[in-house]
């Protein structure tokens, strides 16, 4: 009888081990679970609330934090964001454009996309000129608004 | 991290789902009590901030704490009225076998606690939706919030059920600073009853091995931390799929309402399972129908297996939405301008078998654990024609899933293939562990390898007997010299 049980205990050991190492199962295992990046043992030593964010919404969300500090009225601010296609189209792949919507989540800074019905309201624009040229400008007055929206428009899909 | 808020919380979960098990008098195991009192409770308590809201409340610590306790009290009278005196049924260990399995499934789910609790809410469809009107109803104390100001155009997330909103208010203000904690709670309840189902149907070798593969589906586990409605609304879909199943055999009334109820759950976190709800009915129809039960009876019975996921879906979108979403939601806008082109609907039908399940896309989501299904089905066709009636009704939950979504993404052109159709499958997986643990290949294995362990022990019986100790051999004899013995003693007593 308990032979029996340790024999199944093997079998069952041996199960698993055949599970981890058919493909698809291995490189769920490898990628998602030990995933190297996120290392389960080493993330005690983060708890900070923004630590955690960051390592979750990656650089993007830190440059979003900076756009934060550098804004000198908050609760006045209209950020215009530009179009993700023309910030693909720069070839910038690590810094993503949010939805006004979760740009207020993360920031709580409202913000505008170039085809938002309340566009006119932009008092500060992102501008993304390559990986590591991401800055913030005041919006001078509603020419310069005019003409950064008109280079956007073609971007619009 | 407040552990005296999620204590609370906890509880107050606990008794108010054991109320509502309690008063509708389902009868379960003590462990399957404990799970459901967990999954019941998260819905019942998130209705809590929304009570507050329609109230007119302010959403605080003091006012959420008040409103929980409410909550469970009202829903902890069941539990006072029908007072039962506590059980404790002795704790059965399981065997050696079946520790390697345990163990690997409860290092993922530690791993998924851990990842629920550490990372804040991350899914698209949150953070433009419920988990931003969650945060800025804490920082406001108001459903109705300064997101509503913002420039909305590009999402309608804000739109879906308070189920998530409400939960996030509560444990982020209770309990931990990116809430969804609540998840964990109901995906760990959710796969200790689901391995209980499993294993009693199935030898527990052989229930460990189809609960590994269905742990092991990479994008389903990836819901147990990622906050969005699909796995929760799996595991109340499956539940009252599995309560349906429960009735049609023992034919107990309050497994019909159960289910019902679990049904509506369902509906109120997602409201389109209204769709898979009501293409379930013609299965009750049909059960109805054999039992001959008369057809005004029948006609009430399917009138509350349908009305109460209703009324879910009008509380959800005709009060909560009405209330909390300052901005008119036009279902009708939604909908699909062509309906009567239906290749539409047939084009995603094929799409959901060749795009997602037949596909190395599909390997990659749900592993081995879709394609296995259908591999054991065409055996199980070529075995025997004959399925047992659990595993015929779970073979026709995973139609309703897969047509229902089919039927839905032609209805609602937004609902799109590669997140919202590909996320609704989950509901079928668990319908397939259900297949799996009632497959005739599979049952025939597990009696096999039962006989094998048991005709062991009896061996092993056979063989100790002849080297019994005499004491024991005294106390085997003495038993039938009592029965001998007994009738001289009534005739003793009579004298």
């Amino acid at each position: 009888m308990t032979y029996k049980k340790i024999n199944l205990f093997f079998i069952a050991v041996i199960i698993i081990i055949i599970f981890c190492t058919l493909p698809a199962n291995n490189d769920w295992l490898y990628t998602k679970i030990i995933d190297p990046g996120n290392n389960v043992f080493d993330q005690p030593n983060h708890m900070g609330i923004d630590e955690r964010k960051a390592s979750r919404y990656g650089y993007s969300y830190l440059v979003y934090l900076n756009i934060l500090h550098k804004v000198d009225n908050p609760k006045q601010a209209v950020i215009l964001l530009p179009p993700i296609e023309y910030v693909k189209s720069i070839h910038v792949n690590n810094f993503a454009i949010p939805e006004p919507a979760t740009f207020y989540y993360y920031t709580g800074l409202e913000a505008v996309w170039a085809n938002s019905p309340h566009v006119g309201l932009a008092n500060w624009e992102v501008v993304v000129k390559g990986e590591q040229q991401i800055g913030l400008r005041r919006i001078p007055g509603k020419e310069h608004l005019d003409s950064v929206l008109t280079f956007y428009r073609k971007y619009l899909q | 991290m407040n552990f005296a808020g999620l204590l609370f919380v906890l509880v107050a979960q606990y008794l108010s789902g054991k109320g509502v098990l309690r008063l509708l008098k389902v009868e379960l195991r003590p462990l399957a009590i404990f799970c459901f009192s967990m999954m019941l409770g998260v819905p019942i308590v998130s209705f809590a901030p929304c009570v507050l809201q329609v109230l007119h409340l302010r959403l605080d610590v003091m006012h959420v704490a008040v409103s929980i306790v409410v909550f469970t009290v009202l829903f902890s009278i069941p539990l006072v009225v029908k007072f039962k005196k506590p059980q404790f049924p002795k704790i059965k260990f399981p065997e050696l076998y079946e520790w390697p399995f345990l163990l690997f499934i409860a290092a993922l789910l530690l791993l998924g606690i851990w990842r629920c609790f550490y990372y804040p809410p991350y899914a698209r469809d949150m953070l433009s939706g419920p988990e931003l009107v969650a945060e800025y109803a804490i920082r406001e104390h108001t459903f109705i919030n300064s997101v509503y100001n913002l420039d909305l155009h590009t999402s309608n997330n804000y739109f879906k059920s308070p189920f998530i909103t409400s939960l996030q208010i509560i444990y982020k203000l209770l309990v931990t600073s990116f809430g969804q904690t609540w998840l964990s709670v109901l995906a760990v309840s959710f796969i200790v009853w689901l391995y209980t189902i499993l294993k009693e149907r199935l030898h527990p070798l052989i229930a460990g091995v189809v609960m590994l593969f269905f742990m092991a589906m990479p994008e389903v586990f990836a819901y147990t931390y990622v906050l969005l409605y699909d796995y929760s609304n799996m595991i109340y879909f499956f539940a009252g799929f599995y309560f349906l199943a429960r009735y049609q055999q023992d034919n107990k009334y309050p497994d019909f309402l159960f289910s019902t109820l679990l049904f509506g759950i369902a509906t109120y976190v997602r409201t389109e399972t209204l769709f898979l709800v009501a293409m379930t009915a013609p299965l009750q129809m049909l059960y109805f129908y054999r039992q001959k039960i008369g057809f005004q009876k029948m006609a009430i019975r399917i009138g509350t297996f349908v009305l109460v996921p209703a009324f879910f879906y009008v509380l959800c979108n005709n009060v909560f939405v009405k209330l909390f979403v300052p901005i008119p939601l036009v279902v009708s806008d939604l909908l699909n301008p062509h309906l009567a082109d239906v290749s539409a609907f047939f084009g995603r039908l094929t799409d959901i078998f060749e795009k997602i399940i037949f596909s190395d896309w599909g390997i990659r989501l749900f592993g081995y654990f879709a394609v296995s299904f259908f591999l054991l089905l065409i055996v199980d066709l070529i075995m025997s024609r004959k399925f047992a009636r659990e595993a015929a009704i779970s073979l026709y939950g995973v139609g309703v899933v897969i047509i229902g979504l089919a039927l839905v993404g032609y209805l609602f052109p937004l609902v799109d293939l590669t997140n919202t159709t590909k996320r609704g499958l989950f509901k079928m997986m668990p319908l397939v562990a259900l297949y799996m643990a009632n497959s005739k290949l599979i049952q025939t294995i597990s009696k096999w390898l039962t006989k094998w362990e048991h005709k062991q022990q009896t061996a092993s019986r056979v063989k100790a007997a002849p080297v019994i100790p005499s004491k024991d051999v005294k106390v085997a004899q003495s038993k039938p010299v009592k029965v001998q013995h007994q009738p001289n003693k009534k005739i003793s007593k009579g004298k």
